[in-house]
């Protein structure tokens, strides 16, 4: 255990039959599955390595060999990992600096009206603007004394995020600076700290919502959009937040970036598509759509369902459920944060073991629509 | 040193601790089929909670 740091100084979040670990000087959690669990239970109880393999083969009813073979590398795996010296602070890049002095011209900038709050948008680059700006069309609005102010700016080594004088985030990419922006922009209009932010979709009722999670061009908007259509209210297409100790998720009012390949399955649905400008965006063709019949100041009160989406040309629109561990798993391929506490994830995970979640692997979207407004009915 | 652990082990007369971890696993019936254990790290980032450029699927 020299060089290496104390199970003591490990948070631990027991969750069914598994379990989660974090460390509290670096983002990320650690997920152990019911054997791995098993074996961290006793690995803390500081047993020589022999006696360990011997009553984890015991309890599992396996082969010493089997045994001796999992236990040392799952043991390497945490001394490489989980256990080995602190990495820097999931805290340390958002500290108090300013906006520097020197920064360029206000090249492009955005008064908008999101949430009830007058926001001033300023973006230092056109790469900003391109990537940004389509996505904020409908909330523009004639300029007035902002309530927030933002800026983002181009440095050598990424993009700073800030809310009026205050540094809220750096990202190394154009898109996480976005993601960030607009996560930040919603957050702040609604005065409200995120418990979580998910990569996913989320329509539903004014109760109850769906948060569809998935990977990038998993056919997320697409979604949305059908269900926008079908009387859904939209809360996000790409980033949903899930507000602290209320637990509601409140409206992304953004537009929603509509891909080439999903234009003929909305165009009908959505006529003001086809007359859209194209936009250009890493070589691919998007046209940007409004989201419609959405309250931009408000918020949905809780999650209802989790529904991990998978578009697949050769797939019968199966639903099937899953258990915590496997939404979890499910989760982090997707793409997801959590605030870095103690106390908020195991708020998260409650939240998570109390969610009903199930995976749609589906080629029909209109089916897929239907079966996703059936479970948050 | 730990040959006194492994008699009492091979006899069924386990610590405490050992009884515990045992009484979990029956209860919870996971170990009826042995599944290797995995650790997997969740990075969690803001940074991952949005779209980026990556590959385009054509849904229907």
């Amino acid at each position: 255990m020299e060089g290496l740091i104390c199970c003591e100084d490990i948070w631990e979040f027991p969750v069914d039959d598994f379990l989660v670990l974090a460390r509290p000087q670096a983002s990320g959690l650690y997920i152990l599955s019911p054997s791995a669990r098993l074996l961290w239970d006793i690995f803390k109880a500081d047993v020589p390595f022999r006696e360990l393999v011997r009553e984890f083969a015991s309890i599992c009813g396996i082969s010493a060999k089997q045994a001796e073979h999992d236990v040392t590398r799952t043991l390497d795996e945490w001394r490489s990992g989980l256990l080995s010296p602190a990495r820097s602070s999931p805290s340390s890049s958002a500290v108090s600096r300013v906006v520097p002095a020197s920064c360029g011209a206000d090249l492009f900038v955005y008064d908008c009206l999101i949430q009830g709050k007058h926001v001033r948008i300023i973006l230092e680059t056109a790469e900003l603007a391109e990537e940004i700006a389509p996505r904020l069309e409908s909330l523009r609005h004639s300029p007035s004394a902002p309530d927030f102010t933002f800026r983002v700016i181009e440095e050598s080594d990424g993009f700073c995020i800030f809310c009026d004088q205050r540094l809220v985030g750096k990202e190394e990419s154009v898109t996480a600076a976005r993601n960030l922006l607009l996560q930040e922009i919603v957050r702040s209009c609604r005065d409200r700290d995120c418990l979580a932010v998910f990569h996913a979709g989320a329509c539903g009722s004014s109760s109850r919502c769906a948060l569809f999670p998935a990977g990038t061009q998993s056919g997320k908007t697409t979604l949305a959009a059908v269900l926008m259509k079908m009387g859904l209210t939209f809360y996000s297409d790409d980033s949903v937040l899930l507000e602290r100790d209320t637990l509601s998720v409140p409206t992304m009012p953004f537009a929603l970036m509509v891909r080439e390949g999903s234009w003929d399955v909305l165009s009908p649905r959505f006529p003001e598509l086809q007359n859209a400008p194209i936009v250009s965006r890493y070589g691919q063709r998007v046209r940007f759509l409004h989201p419609v019949g959405t309250k931009q100041d408000g918020h949905c009160e809780k999650v209802g369902v989790i529904v991990f989406v998978r578009y697949d040309r050769d797939s019968a629109n199966e639903i099937s459920s899953l258990d915590p561990l496997q939404a979890l798993l499910r989760l982090q391929e997707s793409g997801f944060w959590v605030a870095h506490d103690e106390q908020s994830i195991g708020a998260f995970l409650a939240w998570l073991q109390s969610t009903r979640s199930f995976t749609l692997n589906y080629s029909n979207v209109d089916e897929a629509a239907s079966i996703i407004r059936r479970l948050v009915a | 040193m730990d040959s006194k652990p492994n008699r009492e082990l091979e006899s069924g007369q386990t610590t405490d601790a050992g009884d515990t971890r045992r009484d979990m696993a029956r209860k919870l019936g996971k170990f009826a089929a042995y599944a290797a254990p995995f650790t997997v790290l969740a990075l969690t980032s803001k940074a991952a909670t949005g779209s980026g450029p990556g590959p385009q699927i054509r849904p229907r």
